[in-house]
């Protein structure tokens, strides 16, 4: 997979105002293809060398005169709005070229603070339009175009000079192209490209050594550089110091470094002859190892095929990205479903064994007319009727005991019945109670009570008491007999009715003569045991 | 972009967009296929969990059972031997009650019986597993019957509770049919009983209950 961040193959064009070179850039080298002079054939052949080329991205360098630089101030606004008044501005400063590009240097500390901006410009389009035309025509796809001054920029950033205050790159191309850029703290402030009229080296070095005390002059006049200012001016040059002698010129305020480019492409391996090798081509090879060459000037319409591409590939990324995430997302479940799966095996391994037990038990399992459950149930209820079942025997036998000791009575009536109890929560056979829904005083209600076993027996005996004429006595006689009954534990006995009524509350109506009286009484027994 | 790209620029990226749709679906696919395997290991894994339970339960049950057989089957067979768990046989009841007052040499009985109702037995609410319903049908019986003595009742109901049925005595009453008479020499009905009993069968296999039509 293509790396992100870093150049893939591409091709570049290096254009002056003499020629167009031309370079690929493979397998992290440098080869050059060819040089146009910019005439109908040379047009013709690099249309022919396009032909083949056409799949690797363009990107053009420009190191040419016509590449003006401005700097001015805009209101501190940000946003779409700061984006219009750069628009504006750019309009404004170079109307006549589509590359153009402003971007914000800094804040000024003074004042309203406003956004110090450079606009900058390739004003003469025309040396690149008859390149950008081939390429377009051939769908090649155009990834961007630069110059030399932004160049110098990026590399300042990739060499590491970057932090320093004051910088001016001064590279020496073919030709004797001198291009200046100056930096503030690695920002591109302004570059010129100057053609030197030396030939020999020393004289060479002298007025390298003058542009830049000019440069330095006008950068202090337009206020880009303050003055006495410290100015680092790093020399980028196929030639040696001793030959130009520029680092013995270094004073307190323009210190001179100076950078041989052939010594330092050797590092790189180079395939280039020295003829094809100049500062932009170091600058190119240093910055090609770590990133890529971004876009300054193309507009979407120049760029619109690398786009395209980019488009495409982006297609491509997403649609493997789509499949890896999936499988990301997926694999846990995967996984997840192949401990189920053990888990499961694991698991039927248990049960297997123990339905082998289970069908051995069975088929030993005695006969049973009913199953097991429905047969305890149907003995246990059966058990509780028993226990309830009762007779009025042992009352009544207990009855006939008991009268002896009153011989006076005359048992009319007993009533033996068999009571339902409500169920009392406090009682601890309570919670075991299966009948509680059953209203006491229905049918059901009473086999309920039988079934949770709430019931009471109740006795009710009615009787005559005779005398000769004491109502003492008649009295006495029915409390010895409910004395009697109630002298064994668990019989409770209530006089309901006594022959006479001798509550203070209530009225005692009676005839007195000579006939032997005779006077009901009824008792109740409540009982809990005989 | 509008602008920027024509048909023809679009058009060259199909290959391109019909490979994400087709990764899209293919990671569709492996995401679902992923997601139904896990939903189905799963499924299987609560499945074998459950028969292992089941097995486990059912070796428990069949020990418990075997245990409640042997516990119970011999008196459950006496019952069925008595015909608790039979349908009442009225006629055999009225045959018994004929034979009673033969033995006794009782007075004319009354015997009144009623409509049978029926109540559903109820397991313990801890049982995990219950079994089927069972009821118990209950019939109140009354019955009626002059006395010479209190010993003819009891009599009468001892050889009835002697009886294989299941009966449970509700209420009774005797009383002196008149209690200014004193001459007791000559044989006659000189009390009278009145008893009301339940007269209980279980039934083993009710009929189910009907359901609602809504």
């Amino acid at each position: 997979m293509r790396s992100l961040f870093k150049q893939e193959n591409s091709q570049f064009m290096i254009i002056t105002n003499h020629e167009m070179r031309l370079y690929v850039w493979e397998n992290k080298s440098f080869h050059f293809v060819s040089e146009f002079d910019g005439s109908s054939h040379s047009l013709e052949a690099f249309k022919q060398v396009q032909g083949k080329l056409k799949k690797l991205p363009a990107i053009l360098i420009t190191n040419i005169l016509e590449e003006s630089f401005r700097s001015e101030t805009i209101a501190p606004v940000s946003g779409s709005d700061r984006k219009a008044l750069m628009d504006r501005k750019l309009n404004y400063a170079f109307r006549k070229t589509s590359f153009r590009t402003a971007s914000v240097i800094e804040r000024e500390k003074d004042g309203r603070r406003d956004n110090r901006i450079l606009l900058s410009g390739l004003t003469k389009p025309d040396l690149l339009l008859p390149w950008l035309k081939i390429l377009l025509e051939n769908k090649t796809p155009v990834q961007s175009v630069s110059s030399a001054a932004y160049l110098a920029e990026a590399f300042a950033k990739t060499a590491g000079f970057d932090k320093e205050s004051y910088t001016l790159v001064t590279s020496l191309e073919r030709n004797n192209e001198l291009r200046q850029t100056f930096m503030k703290k690695g920002k591109i402030l302004f570059s010129r490209l100057t053609t030197l009229s030396s030939r020999n080296l020393d004289s060479l070095g002298k007025e390298i050594y003058k542009e830049s005390v000019q440069i330095r002059s006008y950068l202090e006049r337009v206020k880009l550089l303050p003055y006495e200012e410290y100015l680092k001016i790093k020399i980028y040059c196929s030639h040696d110091d001793d030959e130009l002698k520029l680092i013995q010129k270094t004073t307190h305020l323009n210190h001179f470094d100076f950078i041989n480019i052939h010594h330092e492409l050797a590092k790189y391996s180079t395939a280039l002859t020295e003829a094809q090798q100049g500062p932009l081509i170091y600058f190119l090879h240093s910055l090609l190892q770590k990133k890529l060459i971004h876009n300054t000037y193309a507009s979407p319409k120049i760029r619109k095929y690398f786009l395209l591409a980019n488009v495409g590939r982006s297609l491509v990324y997403a649609s493997f990205g789509i499949i890896v995430l999936s499988l990301a997302l997926s694999i846990p479940m995967y996984l997840e479903s192949w401990d189920l799966s053990k888990q499961q095996s694991e698991l039927i391994t248990q049960t297997q064994p123990l339905e082998i037990e289970y069908g051995l038990l069975t088929q030993r399992f005695p006969e049973t007319p009913i199953p097991s459950k429905e047969m305890a149930l149907v003995v246990e209820s059966y058990e509780q009727f028993l226990a309830q079942v009762s007779s009025p025997i042992a009352a009544m036998s207990y009855i006939s005991e008991n009268i002896a000791s009153s011989p006076t009575l005359q048992l009319t009536e007993i009533t033996w019945t068999l009571l339902p109890n409500a169920a009392d929560p406090a009682s601890p056979e309570y919670a075991n109670m299966r009948y509680l829904s059953y209203p006491i005083n229905s049918d059901d209600g009473f086999i309920a009570a039988v079934l949770d076993n709430r019931t009471s027996l109740r006795v009710e005996i009615s009787g005559i008491a005779y005398s000769s004429g004491s109502y003492r006595e008649a009295q006495q006689q029915v409390q010895l007999f409910a004395d009697a009954l109630a002298a064994r534990p668990g019989v409770r006995v209530t006089p309901v009715r006594m022959p006479t009524n001798v509550r203070v509350d209530t009225p005692v109506n009676t005839t007195i003569d000579n006939n032997e009286l005779s006077a009901p009484f009824l008792l109740q027994l409540d009982i809990e045991s005989l | 972009m509008k602008d920027l790209f024509s048909k023809g620029d679009i058009l060259s990226l199909k290959w391109k967009i019909l490979l994400v749709l087709v990764c899209l679906l293919v990671a569709g696919s492996i995401f679902y296929l992923a997601g139904l395997m896990n939903s189905d290991m799963a499924n299987g894994l609560r499945n074998a969990q459950s028969e292992l339970q089941n097995a486990r339960t059912n070796i428990d049950q069949i020990a418990e059972e075997e245990a409640t057989i042997i516990e119970y089957i011999g008196r459950y067979q006496e019952l069925a031997a008595d015909g608790i768990v039979d349908p009442e046989d009225r006629l055999q009841l009225l045959e018994l009650f004929a034979e009673i007052r033969r033995e006794h040499d009782l007075f004319p009985i009354r015997v009144s019986i009623e409509e049978q109702s029926t109540i559903n037995l109820v397991y313990d609410p801890y049982e995990t597993a219950p079994g089927g319903p069972i009821n118990v049908n209950v019939t109140n019986v009354s019955m009626g019957l002059p006395l010479l003595h209190e010993g003819d009742l009891i009599s009468l109901l001892d050889s009835l509770l002697d009886t294989t049925g299941l009966y449970v005595l509700k209420e009774c009453s005797v009383s002196l049919r008149n209690p200014s008479q004193t001459n007791f020499i000559v044989l006659g009905q000189y009390q009278e009983a009145e008893c009301d009993l339940l007269w209980f069968t279980f039934d083993v296999d009710p009929p189910l209950p009907v359901q609602p039509f809504f």
